[in-house]
């Protein structure tokens, strides 16, 4: 026997032992799976994702932090001071005394 | 790419799809998930198939094959996913059931090399259909074949000696 003979059946003893593992026939649900996944384009709205660089998500992160921040600052709150007119009110019983 | 050619595709090409997301990935769920991802690749854009670099079927196990490599760094994002030279020790083979054993053996084979064995031996792709769809050269998918093979004749030794054993005998 050549020594390639012995490699050869080497390969041959190990290509009979691969076909012990068998895998598993494909399931019938990745037609549905396949078939569906591709008409419902919206489905991205759910379950898609998007990458966003860290600088951007930051910046986004700050400017809802900030108008957060100003939404529920009470109204006026800065506003400069200033002295509202108040009306004139006669509380005196005498007449013509105001 | 029309809904009939579509279909068309998907019914001839996605058991040996699956077949090699299952083998690759050693988990039913998984291989499904490549499946679909593959294929929704192929609907999404069809332009990316040209019939004169390869067939369809190379096509979409290249695809498949990163989706499997995707989940393999998302699983271990420390490991580079170079040629790996290393030596795979040998387990208690002939403690489990063969298929079992086979089983364990190849997921044991680095991402490279198992995935140019399986090509090879299980959906008997010629060496330059593998080389296009994994995107490596000829000499480096023959150099990550022979290694895989030495790695399994390694691992499955006790079962090939009494396989040898059983046919000396005959």
């Amino acid at each position: 026997m050549q020594p390639n003979d012995d490699f050869r059946n080497d390969d041959a003893q190990l290509r009979d032992l691969l076909e012990d593992w068998r895998a598993p026939q494909t399931p019938l649900s990745i037609e549905r799976r396949v078939l569906a996944s591709r008409q419902v384009w919206w489905r991205f709205l759910l379950r898609g994702h998007i990458r966003v660089p860290v600088p951007v998500a930051c910046c986004l992160v700050a400017l809802m932090v900030f108008a957060a921040w100003r939404s529920m600052r009470p109204e006026g709150a800065s506003a400069p001071c200033s002295i509202a007119e108040q009306p004139m009110v006669c509380t005196s019983a005498i007449p013509g005394a105001c | 790419m029309t809904d009939a050619d579509f279909r068309d595709a998907f019914h001839r090409h996605k058991d040996v799809v699956y077949r090699f997301a299952y083998r690759m990935t050693g988990a039913e769920p998984v291989a499904e998930d490549i499946v679909q991802d593959c294929f929704a690749a192929l609907w999404r854009k069809p332009e990316a198939f040209d019939s004169g670099r390869g067939s369809l079927r190379a096509f979409l196990l290249g695809i498949a094959r990163n989706l499997v490599l995707k989940h393999w760094r998302s699983r271990r994002p420390q490991e580079e996913l170079g040629e790996d030279t290393s030596i795979c020790e040998p387990f208690d083979a002939a403690a489990l059931e063969r298929g079992e054993a086979v089983k364990k053996a190849v997921l044991l084979l680095p991402p490279l090399q198992r995935e140019a064995l399986i090509l090879a031996e299980y959906e008997e792709m010629p060496l330059e259909d593998i080389s296009r769809a994994t995107g490596a050269e000829l000499a480096a998918v023959k150099s990550r074949l022979h290694r895989a093979r030495v790695n399994l004749r390694r691992m499955l030794a006790p079962l090939m000696q009494s396989k040898g054993t059983l046919n000396a005998t005959k």
